[in-house]
Parts: C-alpha cells; sequence; structure tokens
C-alpha cells in the first residue's frame, strides 16, 4: 500500500513540476518507465518480483525492435576523412594551398592565412557486401562492415568540444536538457532493478568536458541520470558495508532511512527527497549485484583475447567488454566515453599518423569484439550500438607546423559533417542507411521531444 | 537600492534578514498548486550541501573536526588503489593524528586521481575551471555516507556524543537529531529511530563479534554504543542532514 501511495506521489508531482510540454507525455510512456524504475522505491516488497506497469498496453504504434543501447563516444574529432569518409578528390590537393572560393567569407579558429589542405593519409578499401569504405586505421572494423549504417549527414553548430558534446547527449548546447541515456530510461523504464539503467563508463584518462551534464537528466526527475561506475578495481567504491553491519541490519538501516525521508517528503514536498529514497534502495540493491557484473574473471579467455583485455585492467577495451556484460543484464542504455580524440596536429601525439593511428590501436579491436560478442549472443538483435565523435575534421593542415609530420587543424570546423555508425538498425547492408525508430536519436540536432513524445499524445 | 543609498552590504543586510529569506522550506500541495516552480518564493528552497560541507558536517557534529588552521594538505583515509603513479612512486599516506579530521579544503588533491567521496559528490577534478557544480543525487553518494570509514568512525564518534547528552536512548536520539538538523525531532521520527536502535540492540546482545569489529575505534564497546553508531549512521543519512534547508 505504501508503495503505491508514494508512485501516486510521484506521479502527482511529476505533473507539478514536468515543464509544460512533457505534461501531456505524462500519461503515456513516461509512466511506463517510472513505474517500472521506481517500483522498488518502497516497502520489503521491493526485491520482489517487479509490478506490471499500469499501462503496460500503451506501446507505440510500431513495435520497436531495439531494446538497450551503447553510445561509444569519442570525445573529440576522430578524423572521419581518415576512417570512413573517403575523399579520393582531396588526394590532388594534397600540400596545395586551400582553394580561395573554400575559404571565402569564412572564418575558421586555428587558421590564419591560407591552410594547406592534407589528402587521405590512410589506405582506403571497400569492405564487405555493402561496400563500405573502411581505412587501414580500423582493421578490426572491416569485419563487421555489414553491420554498420553509416550516418554521414550529421553536423553541428559547435565548434568547442563541451558545447558540442553537451548538443550531441541533450540535444542542446546549453545545460539543462535531459540526456539521450536520461530519456531512454525515463521513457522505457528499466528491465533490471538490481541495477541502475543508466550507467556511464569513461577511459581515456580524463572525463568528458562537458562533465555531469551529458549524461545528466535535466529537468527530468534526477533518478533517471546517469550513473558513473569506475573500472580497473572497484568498479563501485564504498561498496561493502562495514565491518560488523550484516546484510540484514543494512536492510534495516535503509529502511529506517527511507521511512524518515518518506516524512520528510510530506513536510517538504521536494521531489529530490523520492529520487534520495530509491537510490538508497538501488544503492541497497547495487551493493549486490554490481560487484556480480563487473567481475570479468570468469569471462572465458578468447573472449578476453577478443577484447584484449586482461582481469583488472581499467581502460577502453574494458569497458566495450563491460558494456556487453551490463546489457546483457538488461541495462537500458550504458554510455562509454573515450577521451583523446582531439587531433590537432600540433605534435606526433595528435597528428593523424600519431595520435590518431594510436587511439584507433586502443579501440578498433575491442569495439569490433563488441559488435561480434553482441552477435553471438544474439543481443545484437536489439541492441543499438552507436559510434560516434563530437566533433568532426577539415581537410586543412596548419602551415604553422613543420612539413615533417602531416598535421590536422583539430577542432576547426565549421559546419563539420558528424560521423557515425549504428549496429543492429534494421535496414543493415545499407552503408547510408535510413535510420528508423531508435537510430534516429543518434542525431544530435533532432529535437528530443520530438522522439519521445508518444504518438497517443500528438 | 535607492533607499539604502546604492550600498551593498546594506541590500544584502536588507535580503538576509527579510521574512521570504529565512521563511522554511516545508510547504504543503495547496501551495504547490499554487506556486510549483517557487517563482512567488512562497518556500524556502532547499539545496543539497556540497561535497566538502557534507564531510565536514558530519565531522563538526561528531566531534571529530579540527579547527587547525593553515599548512600543507592533508591525506584523509580514502579507499586503496584510487592513486596509481607508475611513474613518480607517489602514495596516499593516511595523516595521523587531528590531520585525520581537518575540513574539506585541506584534503590533498591530485587531479588525475580527486578524492573519491567528494567527486562522487560533484565536487569538480579541477582540471579546468567551473562556473557552477551539477547537483546530482546517486546511489554512489549513498554508499559513501553509509559505508566510506570516514562517515562510519562520525557515527561512532556521534554515538559517543549523544550517549552524553542522554541518559535514555530516546534522549540520546533526540540529542543527535537537534544536532544535525538544529530542529526538534518529531514523534513519528523518533519512533523510527527507537526501532532501528532496538533492532540493532538486539542483534549486538547475540553477536558480541560483530559489536567489535564495527566499534573500530573506540576502545569501551557496548552493545548499547553499538546501537547508537547504527542509529547515528541512519542520523547522517537523512536528507535533511545532507540537504540546506
Amino acid at each position: 500500500m505504501d508503495k503505491l501511495l508514494n508512485e501516486f506521489r510521484h506521479i502527482a508531482l511529476q505533473q507539478q513540476t514536468r515543464r509544460h510540454f512533457l505534461q501531456s507525455a505524462g500519461f503515456g510512456l513516461g509512466m511506463l518507465g517510472l513505474g517500472s524504475l521506481l517500483n522498488a522505491c518502497g516497502t520489503s516488497q521491493a526485491t520482489t518480483a517487479p509490478a506490471t506497469p499500469a499501462s503496460a498496453e500503451k506501446v507505440p504504434h510500431f513495435a520497436p525492435k531495439a531494446k538497450r543501447v551503447i553510445y561509444i563516444h569519442m570525445a573529440g574529432a576522430p578524423s572521419q576523412l581518415e576512417l570512413f569518409d573517403y575523399k579520393p578528390e582531396l588526394l590532388k590537393y594534397h600540400g596545395k594551398d586551400c582553394p580561395a572560393a573554400f575559404l571565402e567569407g569564412k572564418k575558421f579558429a586555428f587558421i590564419q592565412g591560407v591552410p594547406k589542405m592534407l589528402g587521405p593519409q590512410g589506405t582506403f578499401r571497400q569492405y564487405g557486401q555493402s561496400g563500405a569504405w573502411l581505412s587501414d586505421y580500423l582493421p578490426h572494423l572491416q569485419t563487421v562492415a555489414d553491420e554498420l549504417i553509416f550516418l554521414k549527414a550529421m553536423h553541428t553548430d559547435q565548434f568547442n568540444h563541451a558545447p558540442a558534446q553537451l548538443l550531441l547527449h541533450t540535444g542542446s548546447a546549453r545545460l539543462g536538457r535531459p540526456s539521450l541515456g536520461a530519456w531512454a530510461v525515463y521513457g522505457l523504464g528499466s528491465e533490471n532493478q538490481n541495477l541502475p539503467g543508466f550507467i556511464v563508463l569513461a577511459s581515456g584518462g580524463r572525463q568528458p568536458d562537458a562533465g555531469k551534464s551529458v549524461y545528466g537528466s535535466g529537468f527530468l526527475p534526477s533518478v533517471y541520470q546517469g550513473v558513473q561506475c569506475r573500472t580497473g578495481g572497484d568498479p563501485v567504491l564504498y561498496v561493502t558495508d562495514p565491518h560488523g553491519m550484516s546484510r540484514n541490519l543494512r536492510k534495516k538501516t535503509i529502511d529506517a532511512i527511507n521511512s524518515i525521508n518518506r516524512q520528510i517528503y510530506d513536510d517538504v514536498q521536494d521531489p529530490e527527497v523520492l529520487t534520495r529514497i530509491s537510490q538508497y534502495e538501488m544503492a541497497f540493491r547495487m551493493q549486490m549485484s554490481v560487484p556480480e557484473v563487473m567481475d570479468v574473471s570468469k569471462e572465458p579467455p578468447f573472449i578476453l583475447d577478443m577484447y584484449g583485455v586482461k582481469p583488472g585492467e581499467g581502460n577502453f577495451a574494458m569497458n566495450c567488454l563491460l558494456a556487453r556484460k551490463l546489457v546483457e543484464n538488461d541495462v537500458r542504455f550504458v554510455q562509454l566515453f573515450d577521451w583523446g580524440w582531439d587531433g590537432h596536429g600540433t605534435s606526433s601525439a595528435d597528428n593523424v599518423e600519431g595520435g590518431l593511428r594510436h587511439k584507433c590501436a586502443l579501440s578498433d579491436k575491442p569495439v569490433a569484439a563488441l559488435l561480434k560478442d553482441l552477435k553471438m549472443r544474439g543481443l545484437l538483435e536489439e541492441t543499438l550500438v552507436v559510434w560516434g565523435p563530437n566533433l568532426a575534421e577539415h581537410p586543412c593542415r596548419k602551415i604553422e607546423t613543420g612539413l615533417s609530420c602531416p598535421t590536422w587543424a583539430g577542432i576547426t570546423i565549421w559546419k563539420p559533417s558528424l560521423c557515425g555508425w549504428l549496429g543492429a538498425a534494421p535496414e543493415k547492408v545499407i552503408p547510408m542507411g535510413k535510420p528508423t525508430n531508435w537510430a534516429i536519436m543518434g542525431l544530435p540536432t533532432v529535437s528530443m521531444s520530438m522522439i519521445y513524445r508518444p504518438p497517443s499524445c500528438t | 537600492m535607492e533607499q539604502d543609498h546604492w550600498q551593498v552590504k546594506k541590500l544584502l543586510k536588507r535580503i538576509v534578514l527579510s521574512a521570504t529569506y529565512r521563511q522554511r522550506s516545508e510547504t504543503n500541495q495547496a501551495t504547490i498548486q499554487k506556486d510549483p516552480y517557487n517563482r512567488w518564493l512562497s518556500h524556502g528552497p532547499r539545496v543539497r550541501l556540497s561535497a566538502e560541507q557534507i564531510r565536514d558536517q558530519a565531522l563538526a557534529c561528531s566531534g571529530l573536526l579540527s579547527r587547525k588552521l593553515y599548512g600543507p594538505s592533508v591525506m584523509p583515509p580514502q579507499p586503496d588503489k584510487i592513486w596509481q603513479s607508475p611513474y613518480s612512486g607517489e602514495s596516499w599516506i593516511v595523516s595521523q593524528g587531528e590531520d585525520r579530521y581537518r575540513r574539506g579544503i585541506y584534503t590533498y588533491w591530485k587531479r588525475t586521481a580527486p578524492y573519491p567521496s567528494m567527486t562522487t559528490f560533484d565536487a569538480p577534478s579541477r582540471e579546468f575551471c567551473q562556473s557552477r557544480r551539477i547537483t546530482t543525487n546517486t546511489p554512489l553518494q549513498a554508499l559513501v555516507t553509509l559505508n566510506d570509514p570516514v562517515y562510519l568512525e562520525a557515527a561512532q564518534s556521534l554515538a559517543q556524543t549523544m550517549q552524553k547528552r542522554g541518559k535514555t536512548p530516546a534522549q540520546q536520539l533526540r540529542a543527535g537529531y537537534q544536532m544535525l538538523t538544529f530542529q526538534p525531532i518529531e514523534q513519528p521520527k523518533l519512533t523510527v529511530l527507537l526501532g532501528i536502535y532496538r533492532d540493532a540492540l538486539a542483534t549486538f546482545k547475540t553477536t558480541p563479534a560483530d559489536m567489535d569489529s564495527l566499534l573500530v575505534y573506540s576502545r569501551r564497546k557496548s552493545p548499547e554504543l553499538a546501537a547508537l553508531t547504527i542509529s547515528a549512521n541512519v542520523l547522517l543519512n537523512l536528507d535533511k542532514v545532507v540537504t540546506k534547508e
């Protein structure tokens, strides 16, 4: 009964606080998601079977194929011109001055005067039945070319990393809007009550430039925000109870905390209190579930070889393996961030021959392994894998740097084309396939509210 | 402004002494209906404390906080393997004595491996300037204040203080709540606290070994102190305690 009351209070609160355009969606997918995500936020029934959401019959007109998302975000700008976007014409201009027509009336950050053009440095060939062009930077990805759909029509109006990441993940370059993962969990709920519906893993030595907002919940209730787990070492810190505290006693303390917090909610009507209540429930369950799901030591050796990881490592490859384990456990949205894809061409560490090759060498194998692994388990059928950067590159090299190494003018993009590829999309074997339903999520410029508004409310 | 002859200090004083600024955060459905976004300032805002504040508050209320000023940064307890410096041989050496309990701003900060419980509560890594902190509300934060040894030590110390402030469990719990929230406890909340106290007391009376391992920081061990430590752990995790009202 308590649980029901609590849900009801949550629903009432939703309608009070939701922005106007979302209010109409409140009875559709939103409630469905909320019901399943929060059905554990209550009493001791919490740990038993999840309740059937009240509005379970309200499914969209079309049957969505993808049930889970793995979003692999390469923070920075892996040059599409070296990876997927073959431009043979550019070879003719290699080393020559940029034609005046390209520069007239335009401004490029970091570029002064007339830059030299840079032709493709990688060797391109077509792969798979689809004949997708891929370069020798990605030898492993070539083997799964037919699983991919390339979206070469992406563009952004941001030329700094942080706002570009915000735009890509939240649909707005400014703070305050929910991220893709938050929307997905809000709209579709969580299928595993023992793990957060939206889990974030970062690699590359740094966090995304735009900080936690890229996996935040914006104006949605904060229960939908991404939960970042660590890789290498303990996935979650402070996950074990203090010595001398039994599981039973821990359960009782959490019940006591939540019971008082519910009374506090009655006084202050602050939705953050409700979130805190459900997060304490989640914390309790995560203490059991997270160490188990994040333990790769029981994976067979061939899987570890496939990804190129050893247990205990914390890197991008490990995150790919963990992403597979998480979606296998019905985590709705897994977001990977890999930092270090910003090539300014100022040294061999960040030019196309050095830095980009190095980053590709670290990530190509595990990404291909992830797709193969998912396919092997039948998960690729219903898991959408999105790969993409926040900016792209243009083919100008900086004139002030020496000619000894090919250089790249970094993030200096004016209307760049973002490229990404999608796995498990409905019409595969089409290199530039039309994305349908879930696949459309990859577009940063599409208004999120349009995508997630249930058809019944339009 | 004009009334105050454009003196900012006077303006600030007027603001902070106003009834609007000083009103409580408590509200009800009727008010929420009329002012859902608090645009008309019908009630006070509620803001979760910052990472440093949450730690400092736990230390201060439990009587552990060191008032020492200035000096080099200190290294309070943190989990193993946070610092991985293959090239420099630097290591995290836990500070001894009162340096364990200095205010959060004295905590040694390494940008590639910041103090973990603070980043969990949204402290920035300080790699670059950040104009504002995004406040999150995650299960990872719950795990910090539930299980981090820093908070456990605080709970134990708070329990000892509570023991001094009252004779009966009810008096002790009442005092603890008052110290953390500056408000008297209402009966229903006290009932819950007494419930967990009694449960814990019964547990530790039957399993003295658990009592010994829980009370690692105190010399005098008793089931009552252990039960009060558990209650203090509950108190330190209340929404009201980690939120500025």
